[in-house]
């Protein structure tokens, strides 16, 4: 499934019909997956240049079963380093990348900044982290542990 | 989105409902900015019927805080449940707006 917008607003029209695809392909974990491509696409819209595009896939182990979803957002501009570690309380901003971390099973990004890839294994429920020891370097690339 | 701003005296009290999003911030931090300016400093956001806050959401609140706290006032959140509530708690954000 593939989505392709020019400008937040364009965005905001859609999560409706987003969080319904997600249902289907994902009915146990829907709106947790929600949470981390909708801030990723927040980010792509208020920080990056468009055309941003979703692509949602879902991915099945030939030998095990195990099926994931692939979520991609991506978009131009300058890109960005990622910062992984949560705001201070007194800062506005700067929580959607930790939401994102929490939630998704791994969370990497590409193409300095302006690709991020997050998996979630769809054969277990989701669960809260421990974030006090989550992230490791700051490199712009993060996989959860 | 929707939402209700019971104010009185320096108290307000408001209610969320649905879903907050990044492009419903700018209107909610302009009218409670307003109240304010009118002498409100106490906010207790009733988010019993919010079924989605983003990120964006989150710094709404952190902001209405920073303003209103060399007030003598605070922020509050009641009634996070379900996804909110864990949004809160990832976020440690619960410690700093829910109730003790």
């Amino acid at each position: 499934m593939r989505f392709v917008f020019e400008s937040l607003e364009e965005l905001a029209g859609s999560r409706d019909r987003i969080l319904q695809v997600l249902r289907i392909m994902a009915p146990s974990k829907a709106l947790r997956i929600f949470v981390t491509l909708n801030e990723a696409l927040n980010n792509a819209a208020l920080h990056g240049e468009p055309p941003i595009v979703l692509e949602i896939d879902k991915h099945t182990r030939e030998t095990t079963g195990e099926e994931r979803l692939i979520i991609k957002v991506s978009c131009r501009g300058r890109g960005f380093v990622p910062r992984l570690r949560l705001s201070d309380p007194e800062v506005p901003r700067g929580r959607g990348l930790w939401l994102m971390g929490a939630m998704a099973d791994r969370l990497a990004f590409e193409d300095r900044g302006r690709m991020v890839i997050m998996e979630h294994r769809l054969d277990r429920p989701g669960r809260k982290r421990s974030l006090d020891t989550y992230w490791g370097d700051e490199d712009g690339i993060q996989h959860n542990r | 989105m929707g939402y209700n701003i019971t104010a009185e005296g320096q108290k307000a009290t408001v209610a969320v409902r649905g879903h907050l999003y990044v492009e419903d911030v700018a209107d909610m931090k302009a009218r409670i900015f307003d109240e304010i300016a009118n002498g409100v400093v106490k906010f207790q956001f009733d988010l019993t019927d919010l079924n989605y806050i983003d990120s964006a959401g989150l710094g709404l609140l952190i902001s209405i805080q920073k303003r209103v706290i060399p007030l003598g006032g605070r922020v509050t959140v009641t009634g996070a449940q379900g996804l909110v509530l864990e949004i809160f708690e990832l976020t440690r954000l619960d410690r700093v707006f829910f109730p003790r």
